[in-house]
């Protein structure tokens, strides 16, 4: 049982990066971003790019590398895309992220080619911990994934910049008139959202394989994960995903790997029927 | 001496517009004299099985290129050349029928060429009531069975295991573990491999089945494991997927045998997953993997082709199937009767009509493969007694 809830942790903690990086966009738009499981797929692209210039050795590099291109990429997207249609009505901003999914995903596969690519990992061997057994890698995964969730809540809740977001997120009229540049925190958040999409796609690259298709399951994920805990909340982010990664698992232990995604989503379902604004509401 | 100038060039700009267009009708001639037989190939250019789609595709273009080269395909006194096209179906049974309608209407084919089952099976229904013969690259029992005299499996199928259970029988295996995924093909090869080492005095210790959409196998592998299973087999799984699987098997610690069925060839697993993870891994090993002058010949070929690309055994597949029509055409001398070339290729293919020796055989509607037990050792796939 130790196996199913380690490798249940893990993976979990995979898709709460990449649901913060949408209940992020979500907080502060209104409108699902459909193209972040892209951002999470080009992440893992520029990791393996990278990890093949500067070499394994540097992985910390290639890492910092993958944060800062693609919070540059959701600056680009903000500015160029999205702002534009901010006055637009939310089904425009809506498909065009759709159409940005396209963009996204053939443009890699222009570059990167069609193959399936493997984006090793620096860590080698494995423990035994209460049982099971887990790779350094798995290890690493949780525990960057865990510092990071840490670190953006303490972002949101604890400083001036998190505050202007939150301040935006709740009335961006109200946050203009107490002097806040909604623009640069929109912009911000953007950055910060892609920079999360950065980092998960390379610690998901360690667990599957790289291929321009990779960022839709985690996208579903993400939106389950969102949805359960309370759209544009991070801490319902976090219990919503490692909620449903618990289901998932213990569903295979005791059932069958393939009604983990019946137990899953049912439990979303039921969640939805009994608390509709998800487990801890919207961001404050 | 300006005007000479302009004469000369007018005079030789008229001569050449009439040669240039006494050439186009002489070539329109002898172009007309040629006939075309449209072949389509249906199967995933884009999505995530994307490189078999192209893999695939390209075989079948140096078929065409190679038929062409070589006077076309003969019936009678006509010759024909082989036009190919590629349309991209993903892995989706509704895009496959859409596309073939779209075919059917643009090229009028006399055959398609099917990339995997999940285009296969749909299409199989349509194949009399839309004219046309289907190559399938399917492992399902289903594509042939019942039978339509259309339909030829130019591929393994699930019952291909005996040589490679016999192996791991040798190895003194007697307990496995079997993994598949909830499409078709995965369950109906666990059944094939369950029953045959049955038969072979050996025991299934245990079954586990997961979602065909998966990409994390942590879950499923580790329920597997908890059966103590002393091998794993695994078929469905094409060479991405079953790297995935072997990374998270061993991962988990476990360091016995695995086995992965037809699908699964070898090279894009060691690319992914390195040698020493994809060390041991047995596979089905056809002709392609033994080895012989012919197919040797053309792995060279192919090398020098496409230096670094992960090609094998699924790109040599694709090159014959246009040559398994040619044979079929030309037997029985006829482009319009599909039932009499479909019929014609039992007796039509052979080793001499096979230009790689892999499709020496057509039995009920499948082409009949030779069959070996191979391992990856040192990053290669190697035949083993």
């Amino acid at each position: 049982m130790s196996q199913y809830l380690i490798n249940g942790l893990v993976l979990s903690s995979i898709y709460i990066l990449v649901a913060l990086g949408l209940t992020l966009v979500y907080s502060i738009l209104d409108v699902p971003n459909f193209a972040h499981g892209e951002l999470v797929m080009l992440g893992a692209y520029i990791g393996v790019f990278s990890l093949g210039i500067v070499g394994v050795t540097n992985y910390f590099l290639v890492l910092v590398i993958s944060v800062l291109a693609l919070a540059a990429l959701g600056l680009f997207l903000e500015k160029f895309i999205f702002r534009p249609l901010r006055s637009a009505p939310p089904a425009t901003m809506f498909i065009a992220a759709l159409g940005l999914v396209y963009i996204l995903q053939s443009t890699v596969q222009l570059i990167w080619g069609k193959e399936w690519l493997s984006l090793r990992s620096p860590f080698m061997g494995a423990i035994k911990l209460a049982g099971a057994t887990v790779t350094y890698t798995r290890v690493f995964i949780f525990s960057l994934s865990c510092l990071l969730m840490i670190l953006i809540s303490l972002f949101v809740y604890r400083t001036w910049l998190g505050k202007g977001i939150r301040a935006v997120s709740q009335s961006e009229s109200g946050a203009a008139l107490v002097g806040i540049n909604s623009n640069r925190m929109i912009s911000l958040t953007f950055a910060l959202s892609g920079a999360l999409a950065g980092v998960a796609g390379i610690l998901l690259g360690h667990v599957t394989f790289v291929f321009p298709a990779m960022g839709f399951s985690p996208l579903l994920r993400a939106f389950a994960i969102i949805i359960i805990g309370g759209m544009g909340s991070i801490p319902g982010a976090i219990i919503g995903g490692f909620f449903i990664g618990a289901i998932e698992t213990l569903s295979v232990a005791v059932f069958s790997a393939e009604y983990a995604d019946i137990f899953a989503f049912g439990a979303l379902v039921l969640t939805l029927i009994i608390r509709p604004r998800g487990l801890m509401g919207k961001l404050e | 001496m300006k005007k000479r100038i302009v004469c000369v060039i007018g005079v030789g700009l008229l001569v050449g517009i009439c040669a240039a267009f006494f050439l186009g009708v002489s070539t329109a001639q002898v172009a007309k004299e040629r006939g075309k037989i449209n072949f389509v190939y249906l199967g995933p250019m884009s999505g995530s099985a994307a490189a078999y789609g192209e893999e695939q595709f390209a075989g079948i273009q140096l078929a065409a290129k190679d038929i062409n080269g070589t006077g076309g395909i003969k019936v009678g006194d006509k010759a024909y050349d082989l036009q190919v096209y590629a349309l991209d179906v993903e892995e989706s049974p509704e895009k496959s029928v859409t596309k073939m309608n779209e075919a059917i209407s643009l090229h009028r084919p006399l055959a398609f060429h099917v990339g995997h089952s999940m285009a296969a099976m749909p299409l199989k229904q349509f194949a009399k009531e839309k004219g046309f013969i289907l190559l399938g690259v399917s492992e399902v029992p289903a594509f042939t069975d019942p039978r339509n005299p259309l339909c030829v499996r130019a591929w393994v199928k699930v019952a291909d295991q005996g040589p490679m259970l016999d192996y791991m029988r040798r190895l003194g295996i007697n307990k496995i573990g079997i993994l598949a995924h909830s499409g078709e093909v995965s369950v109906k090869w666990a059944q094939v491999c369950k029953d045959m080492w049955g038969k072979r005095g050996g025991t299934v210790v245990g079954e586990v089945t997961y979602p065909v959409e998966s990409t994390d196998f942590t879950s499923p592998v580790t329920k597997l494991l908890s059966y103590n299973p002393e091998a794993i087999a695994a078929g469905g799984h094409p060479d991405v997927r079953a790297a995935n699987i072997l990374k998270n098997i061993r991962e988990l610690g476990f360091k016995g045998k695995v086995f992965f069925g037809g699908a699964c060839r070898g090279p894009r697993m060691v690319n992914l997953i390195g040698n020493e993870l994809a060390e041991g891994t047995i596979l089905v090993g056809t002709a392609f993997e033994k080895g012989g002058p012919k197919i040797d010949a053309f792995k060279k070929r192919m090398a020098g082709l496409y230096p670094g690309k992960p090609y094998g055994l699924v790109y040599a597949v694709a090159y014959e199937a246009p040559f398994l029509l040619k044979a079929g055409v030309e037997q029985a001398k006829t482009v319009t009767e599909l039932e009499k070339i479909t019929a014609a290729m039992e007796t039509a293919v052979g080793p001499n009509s096979s230009p790689t020796g892999l499709f020496s055989k057509v039995v009920n509607g499948e082409v009949e493969l030779n069959l070996y037990s191979v391992e990856i050792r040192n990053g290669q796939v190697v035949p083993v007694q």
